[in-house]
């Protein structure tokens, strides 16, 4: 228990409003941004552009939306299980934990003869979430014995993770002075799956009156599942040989071995006028189907434990006593079944959408009447705007909003800060920076830069950065 | 290249935060201390149920054995710091009782007793004993190796038609330190 405490806690200190990029949206010097917006705009005269294998996308981060490495391990005169105490009271069963991590392996681009930019690639995803079982917490902490005719919440217990890989190829097309659309399909290769989020059902102790035994201990209604794809295997392999080779059986799956799914990202962006653009994007529309290496299990019944009664049955010598407690077992199994399901399911992908409005003004330090990179037209180098950013999560939508500031500081710099309020803060301000050296092309981004000072009072922290090839048209 | 050395230069500020005022090593004073309390025993008894016992000479007893093979798993044997045994007993039989639960391993071996007397009923009248007996950390590790309790109870009398019936409610407590 110490261990996952101590686990917490660093996800905790390093924590993220999961899988929102917002300093990457609309960064059009970053290739990477198409994955967020397929309709994004595109430099006029970028050609191709391809990722370093490995390096062109790192990704992470881990949130807690209910509570800070610090509010648990900060020296204080209150004792550290007061602490922890306070928290799971405070937190709510609407918090959650996520872990995000995505590495680009391959991403690359070009624009055909038509003006249509395309791009494509695939990259590995590593996807958590788990609400804050507050009732099972509370039990766990305290026991039972100060929540007589409480019940314990089972549908507390929400979790899902899943670990594949995507590879994708999209197309991006200006349709008309104002309007660029794109599309992007997807094929998710799930390496595995968990997901246990439909739960219901409670625990509830009261006490006895004219009733058998002191207390009903009652299962009322309960019904936990917990589905789960590509662990059976190496689970049955680990039985029969002792060990197991797990990078054979993951990389196996990565490559289409295992579960397989499909999606669509849509997005576009329309200039409404010299100065103000607005855009839009679905991502991840879609859903992987586990049909494969399925194994689910399934606990339901009612049960009210009233204790062994005990009978006292006349016996004779060497007759053995009756096996009260083997019995007691017997019952609650048989009210209570945990069965094994091999039942093929399919998980939605967590959809996120993101819109945005931009206006944009200004020109380049020392910009004259040409910028070469932009079709030769006058630039817009800076531009201010809204952001907003939702993703769809199995108890409900998450939601953040960002404002921006985006300054195209010299030809070959470019920085973005933003301002985003979200579940897990009200001032996360990060900030972007590209730079474009000759064909190579640099960026890192990162979140939550008040609290990098003291990393461990965040609850919102993320870094992205990478390297790609960016040839334009001479 | 200046530039290329500027954006080092912001590219090395994003890997520079840190983590202070904290102490990590206060993992080691985590400790959960749950108190769970759950029904054990129960029993209603009649005369007929009685019997007389050539070792128990001059009294009346029922006996009964029931297996109880959570005490001695290893997350009780780590995690038990100590434990309360509540019994609470209706009893009518208008003569003294007295109930003994021992608390034996496999092999038999006794670890613990716990033995009360039931108070005597007038005018068949039930009369209620309520009796704890508290299991202290010294004694724990007695208890931890339990698998099976033996009930005895005994009515102070060798008249089988006396009128009358015993019940008797229990439940356990047990303090868990994680």
């Amino acid at each position: 228990m110490r261990y996952i405490l101590l686990l917490f806690a660093f996800v905790c200190a390093f924590s993220a409003f999961s899988q929102n990029k917002q300093l990457i949206y609309g960064l059009e010097e970053i290739p990477q941004s198409l994955l967020l917006n397929p309709g994004g705009k595109v430099p006029q005269d970028q050609k191709i552009h391809f990722g370093i294998p490995f390096l062109s996308q790192f990704h992470i981060n881990v949130g807690s939306s209910g509570v800070s490495a610090y509010d648990i391990f900060g020296t204080s005169d209150v004792n550290i299980n007061t602490r922890i105490r306070n928290s799971i009271f405070a937190m709510k069963n609407t918090d959650f934990f996520t872990v995000t991590q995505q590495l680009e392996i391959i991403n690359f681009g070009w624009q055909n003869r038509k003006k249509i930019y395309f791009s494509g690639g695939m990259y590995q995803e590593l996807d958590m979430i788990t609400y804050f079982p507050k009732d099972l917490a509370i039990l766990a902490w305290d026991g039972n014995r100060d929540y007589l005719n409480y019940a314990f919440d089972f549908s507390d217990l929400n979790t899902s993770g899943d670990l594949l890989t995507v590879f994708h190829f999209g197309a991006n097309k200006k349709i008309n002075k104002q309007l660029t659309l794109g599309a992007r399909a997807k094929i998710y290769s799930s390496i595995f799956n968990f997901r246990s989020t439909n739960n219901s059902g409670s625990f509830i102790t009261r006490l006895g009156d004219g009733t058998a035994n002191i207390y009903e201990h009652t299962l009322e209604n309960a019904n936990v599942s917990v589905q789960t794809s590509g662990y059976a295997s190496l689970r049955k392999e680990s039985e029969n040989n002792g060990s197991v080779n797990v990078q054979n059986a993951l990389l196996k799956r990565a490559f289409f071995g295992g579960n397989l799914g499909v999606g669509l990202d849509v997005g576009g962006t329309y200039e409404i006028n010299k100065n103000w653009t607005a855009s839009a994007s679905l991502v991840d529309f879609g859903a992987v189907f586990y049909t494969k290496d399925v194994e689910n299990y399934q606990a339901t019944g009612d049960y009210t434990l009233n204790g062994i009664e005990l009978i006292f049955p006349p016996l004779s010598n060497g007759e053995a006593a009756i096996p009260y407690y083997t019995n007691l077992e017997d019952e609650i199994t048989a009210q209570v079944p945990v069965d094994t399901l091999y039942n093929s399911y399919t998980v939605w992908r967590p959809l996120k959408m993101n819109a945005s409005v931009a206006y944009h003004f200004g020109k380049l330090f020392g910009e004259e009447e040409c910028v070469c990179r932009n079709n030769g037209k006058k630039s817009d180098s800076q531009s201010i705007g809204i952001q907003l950013y939702s993703i769809f999560r199995p108890k409900t939508p998450q939601y953040a909003a960002t404002f921006f500031y985006y300054r195209r500081i010299t030809d070959f710099l470019s920085a973005k800060a933003t301002y985003t309020v979200d579940a897990f803060s009200k001032d996360n301000v990060g900030l972007a920076i590209v730079g474009d050296f000759g064909k190579f092309n640099m960026y890192i981004a990162a979140d939550n830069l008040l609290r990098y000072g003291n990393l461990a009072k965040a609850k919102s922290v993320s870094l992205q950065f990478g390297f790609n090839i960016k040839i334009y048209n001479e | 290249m200046p530039q290329f050395t500027l954006f080092l230069l912001a590219f090395s500020f994003c890997f520079t935060s840190c983590v202070k005022d904290t102490d990590f090593n206060q993992a080691d004073q985590i400790e959960l201390n749950s108190v769970v309390e759950l029904n054990f025993l129960f029993f209603t008894l009649q005369i007929d149920d009685f019997k007389q016992n050539p070792g128990l000479e001059g009294s009346l007893t029922v006996v009964d054995t029931t297996e109880v093979r959570f005490l001695n798993e290893s997350f009780a044997q780590e995690n038990l710091w100590s434990a309360e045994y509540f019994f609470r007993v209706s009893n009518s039989f208008p003569i003294g009782a007295n109930a003994n639960f021992t608390f034996l391993s496999d092999t038999n071996e006794s670890f613990y007793v716990v033995s009360f007397p039931i108070q005597t009923a007038t005018n068949n009248t039930p009369v209620v004993t309520e009796f704890t007996q508290v299991i202290t950390l010294e004694e724990i590790a007695l208890l931890t190796q339990t698998t099976k309790i033996v009930v005895t109870i005994t009515l102070d009398t060798l008249d089988e038609n006396l009128s009358g019936t015993m019940n008797l409610q229990s439940k356990t407590t047990y303090f868990l330190k994680f």
